[in-house]
């Protein structure tokens, strides 16, 4: 049995999801998980969390209401010197890359971050990832150490554990005197428009679509679908498609019942915004883009030749 | 201010194709400088803009490094220092301790910026571990960044949000590709390069561990589980049979 050591996830007062994507780490690792949970006013969370952990750790204090990398590892150097875990595991997320690699070099473990998969073949922990823009998946060992550290991406450890209601143990907190990070505020991307994220039909343009003059070929096959257009990040860091149409990571989240991708090659923050999905139809010049390996229907070919040939059929009904 | 740069020059991910036969990665496409250093680089030359100082640009890399040491130091870099070692897989704690060894041996760098990622193995921790390295704060995922006196503020990604955070210097920024557009360099910008400053060290000199972290077992395309069917060439065969599924699913 491995003692994992979850560092919980949390943004004003709510449990980021990828908290339970690590409890369930016990059923790929055989093992006690604890989970150490950060904050101010986080009891309802730790009763939540303990649920699915066989121990809580809480830490109230008013300096940790906001992740701060500084404040919280001092919080959780103190916990991990005297649980002594096996892994440590933590969000591949803002918070958990912020403070992952500061950990790896505090207690000098190996760490994988951004994985896909974990497994103990002959004592040794192996973990897989993607590299190379997702095209790759590359199996890892860790060299022998008395810890690891690991970062998950999200999405992709659902398979549930059984209730486990752990203890709640609270421990103190005294934070160091000077500190050189600030917590100032959060920055809310401004709503407008159209919710993509409850839209049924999704027709979603990418690099691929290669010009602004182009994304009227989308609304068009959209409208024959009685759907909406979204985008990848590129469109809409080129201000092709406004910032509340972007699917993935720093966008939306969406489960349409069709998600047609056009010319979207599928990095991961996207994939992780829309593999959930019904259906999803992927157009592709590359044969080798990523957005294949979660598409239910693929073609290798030019939008520009495919979606006018959709478009054509559907209004002839 | 003194600004190190972390750089790094990799495979050119976009062209990389796989072979069928054993589902491993083909090497045989050209290295470039990466997107994100590109990113970070900029960053610094408009800090450098407002508040003067000097550039000092870093790279560890095994064979055939050039190209992107020149584009650096034609964006703008005042000096470079390259970081040599054999080649092969190196862990990502074994490239931050020999780019915080040279950080060092600088005495009087105020600012690092490093990309918050790289293209190739994406694994996102050579700028924090930089960082704890130096003994340092980090601010990671940095879409905008203002400099006054010794703070910076910076507004950082969060998955579906963002938040705003003050950082006093010395420190270590990693950045987006939000934060701002890479310039391209000028021709004489590129043969001025030439003249710029270069030192080369040894991997091995710089007393690390090289025993450290993960090695690679192997690299291979993952197998496609959920593709019911692929069409290839066939445009409107493809276009028939999705409508036909687009019916059948009750969608149309």
């Amino acid at each position: 049995m491995k003692k994992i050591l979850v560092v919980a996830e949390h943004r004003k007062g709510e449990i980021r999801p990828v908290t339970f994507e690590m409890l369930n780490l016990s059923s790929s690792i055989p093992g006690e998980t604890t989970c150490v949970i950060l904050g101010k006013d986080i009891g309802g969370m730790a009763e939540e969390i303990s649920k699915k952990a066989d121990r809580v750790i809480m830490v109230q204090h008013d300096s940790l209401e906001n992740f701060n990398s500084e404040l919280y590892w001092v919080a959780l150097e103190e916990i991990i010197k005297e649980e002594n875990p096996d892994i440590i595991a933590l969000g591949h997320t803002a918070m958990g890359m912020e403070l992952a690699p500061f950990i790896s070099e505090r207690i000098d473990a190996p760490l994988a971050t951004d994985i896909v998969k974990i497994e103990e073949v002959n004592g040794k922990i192996h973990v897989h990832k993607y590299v190379f823009s997702n095209k790759i998946l590359a199996e890892l060992e860790l060299r022998d150490s008395d810890t690891y550290v690991i970062t998950i991406r999200q999405g992709e450890f659902k398979e549930e554990i059984d209730d486990k209601n752990g203890e709640i143990e609270e421990r103190s907190f005294t934070p160091p005197g000077s500190i050189s990070k600030r917590f100032i505020e959060y920055v809310e991307p401004e709503e407008v428009g159209v919710d993509i994220s409850k839209a049924d039909i999704i027709v979603s343009v990418g690099r691929g679509i290669e010009d602004e003059g182009n994304i009227e070929l989308a609304e068009e096959l959209a409208e024959a679908l009685n759907g909406v257009v979204a985008g990848s990040r590129p469109v809409i860091d080129s201000g092709w498609l406004p910032k509340e149409r972007q699917v993935g990571i720093s966008g939306k989240t969406v489960k349409p019942k069709l998600y047609l991708a056009l010319g979207i090659s599928g990095a991961f923050q996207h994939i992780v915004g829309m593999k959930d999905s019904e259906l999803i139809i992927a157009i592709n010049r590359d044969p080798e883009a990523p957005i294949f390996q979660v598409a239910h229907y693929g073609v290798v070919g030019d939008i520009f030749d495919v979606v006018p040939e959709l478009i054509e059929r559907l209004k002839k009904g | 201010m003194h600004i190190a740069v972390g750089v790094k020059q990799v495979y050119d991910v976009d062209q990389i194709k796989i072979d069928p036969r054993t589902l491993e990665p083909v090497y045989d496409v050209p290295l470039k400088l990466d997107d994100l250093s590109r990113n970070a680089l900029e960053e610094a030359i408009r800090i450098k803009e407002i508040t003067g100082g000097k550039i000092t640009v870093i790279i560890l890399n095994g064979v055939k490094i050039g190209e992107a040491v020149k584009e650096a130091l034609a964006m703008g870099g005042d000096e470079a220092k390259i970081i040599l070692s054999e080649g092969g897989f190196l862990d990502t704690a074994i490239t931050a301790s020999a780019i915080a060894e040279v950080i060092k041996s600088l005495k009087d760098v105020d600012l690092v910026i490093f990309g918050h990622a790289s293209v190739d193995t994406y694994t996102g921790q050579t700028g924090p571990r930089v960082a704890e390295i130096l003994g340092v704060p980090v601010v990671t995922q940095v879409r905008e960044l203002r400099v006054n006196d010794d703070v910076l503020t910076a507004i950082r990604d969060l998955e579906d949000s963002l938040e705003e955070v003050e950082i006093k210097l010395p420190c270590v920024i990693t950045v987006t590709n939000e934060i701002n557009e890479p310039r391209l360099p000028s021709l004489s910008q590129i043969l001025g390069a030439r003249k710029k400053p270069v030192e080369e060290l040894e991997l091995s000199d710089l007393g690390i561990d090289l025993e450290r972290g993960i090695e690679i077992l192997h690299n291979r395309a993952p197998r496609v589980e959920r593709l019911k069917r692929i069409y290839r060439d066939d445009t409107d065969i493809a276009a028939r049979e999705i409508i036909s599924e687009l019916k059948k699913e009750g969608i149309i």
